[in-house]
């Protein structure tokens, strides 16, 4: 499964990407009080074959997939490259427009893969970023760090309420988040 | 060059206006010493005050043709009320500065807009965001021309783009860090719609702006300074071009299947021309036209010496429930300008809790 929900980006028959969603939190509205239930998984959701269709609709897009890192509007200076087969695809990299730099899944992946486990959970914010939290890119669409202090320890990777718990590998949710 | 703003209340004709006109109308300084104000037609640069006589000449100057725009007996507010079509149109043939305020039929506020000397022409264009039961809502489109040395001296009026708005019967807004990020590198205002669902008012953002937030988390944003809380239900952000001077209004919809809410939610927009998320999103959309930085030389071919802002684009988005219980955001952006453009915003949606 996914370690994080990650970012969907939409995409028009060139790669470009036109839209962003850095994330998406779902209220209970049966409820008056209408308390958040917590944050969709947009990445399980593509893995277990569910279309981004039941998330969002992008009008002009060719296509809308995951990508792990949170780069928000960033991402704009990029195209996707799909990889995998018909029906399964997903995207492999992101190309940088302008300076050609790729950021390649593989890579961000193993990253994710190796990062240490440290009190049963993998802290990966430097290596994706988070839900409003993206990462810093330089010109080149290179890693150049987080926009928000690491030392913000308050701010979690991702959040969820026990309604909608996590996949593998995170930091225990902010009580504070919505 | 400071950015001062004015209060309408301040200034015993105003009180006529309020409160379809309460809105803070801005007041630019070129200097700390000078406050300028502008009136509709007057000249540029001189220190001028605020007077009734600003509004009737707009009404003079340029009453709408179209028959789905009528100018109210009173010549203070500007009117739209939009039939069945979805847009309306009407050139208002305005040359000069000016200011304009916006109200929809139902008495909600659509916006204060602003436009110098720098357009030769204004444009003036009403849509219809989805159902005819939607608040309709507002936009403008500016033509543009060659920009001169002599219009150097105008375009700090641009800065008026960085006004504040409040919504008539509403405390000032607090925005909270994770927008501020965003306007780290402009200390712009913010501009917000929350049709019928109270209101957030916009704050110069400023050092002095008091900044609130309701938790770290990152998703807890925006208290209106009153009784309700606006959380970041989800923030997405778009990409969007014209070709040169292309006019094209078709609106970039961004349909949010997964949510469900009852009520139209607030939302909150930037744009810009060029995609610099690290450094900050720096201007205010919803019923601005935003505005660009450019270059400019003094002569034609020339080394592009003087930084400026350039107005060349309309641009708004709005979000209404789509009649399934979905919420859909709309993009709306024009370019008048002379190259194609490519807009990048971002959308925050909020939503309304208790605090």
């Amino acid at each position: 499964m996914a370690t994080h929900p990650g970012m969907l980006i939409a995409y028009d028959a060139d790669g470009n990407v036109i839209t962003t969603l850095p994330y998406l939190i779902l209220y209970d509205e049966t409820l008056a009080a209408r308390p958040p239930i917590g944050m969709i998984d947009f990445a399980s959701h593509e893995e277990v074959g569910g279309e981004h269709t039941d998330i969002w609709v992008v009008e002009g897009a060719k296509g809308s997939k995951v990508w792990p890192e949170y780069l928000d509007s960033q991402a704009h200076d990029f195209r996707v490259e799909l990889e995998g087969e018909p029906g399964h695809k997903r995207i492999g990299a992101l190309v940088h427009k302008l300076s050609g730099h790729r950021r390649e899944r593989a890579a961000i992946e193993a990253a994710i893969e190796a990062a240490p486990v440290i009190g049963g959970t993998k802290d990966i914010r430097h290596l994706v970023g988070g839900p409003a939290h993206p990462l810093r890119l330089d010109v080149d669409g290179k890693t150049a760090g987080s926009r928000r202090p690491a030392a913000n320890a308050a701010l979690p990777l991702v959040g969820a309420s026990a309604a909608v718990p996590m996949t593998t590998g995170m930091p225990p949710a902010s009580p504070a988040t919505p | 060059m400071n950015v001062k703003r004015c209060s309408l209340e301040d200034r015993p004709e105003s009180r006529a206006l309020a409160p379809r006109v309460r809105s803070a109308l801005p007041v630019l300084a070129e200097s700390a010493e000078e406050t300028v104000r502008l009136t509709p037609g007057a000249p540029i640069g001189d220190p001028i005050p605020l007077e009734p006589g600003g509004w009737s000449a707009f009404r003079d100057s340029g009453k709408p043709t179209s028959a789905q725009q009528v100018m109210p007996a009173d010549p203070r507010v500007a009117e739209i009320v939009l039939g069945a079509a979805n847009a309306a149109y009407a050139d208002l043939g305005l040359d000069g500065p000016f200011v304009v305020a916006f109200f929809t039929a139902e008495d909600r506020p659509g916006g204060v807009i602003l436009s110098d000397a720098m357009q030769s022409r204004f444009h003036l264009e009403a849509f219809m965001a989805g159902a005819q039961t939607d608040p309709p809502s507002i936009w403008i489109r500016l033509d543009d021309r060659a920009v001169t040395a002599a219009d150097l001296r105008h375009l700090v009026r641009h800065e008026m783009g960085h006004y504040a708005l409040e919504r008539a019967g509403m405390q000032p807004g607090q925005i909270a860090e994770a927008l501020a990020d965003e306007y780290a590198s402009g200390g712009m205002a913010a501009v917000q719609t929350a049709f019928g669902r109270g209101a957030i008012a916009p704050r110069h953002l400023n050092a002095g702006t008091p900044l609130a937030i309701a938790a770290p988390s990152g998703s807890t944003v925006i208290i209106d300074g009153t009784s309700m809380m606006f959380k970041i239900q989800t923030a997405p952000t778009y990409s969007y071009s014209h070709g040169a001077a292309s006019g094209d209004t078709t609106p970039h919809l961004i349909t949010l299947t997964a949510i469900t809410p009852g009520a139209t939610p607030a939302i909150q927009s930037y744009v810009n021309f060029d995609n610099s998320g690290n450094t900050g999103w720096r201007f205010p959309s919803t019923f601005d036209a935003p505005t660009a930085r450019e270059y400019v030389a003094t002569v034609s071919g020339g080394t592009g010496a003087y930084l400026v802002t350039v107005k060349t684009v309309g641009h708004q988005c709005a979000v209404h429930l789509n009649g399934s219980g979905q919420v859909e955001l709309g993009v709306w952006c024009s370019n008048a300008d002379g190259i194609t453009r490519t807009f990048y915003g971002k959308v925050y949606v909020l939503k309304e809790a208790a605090l």
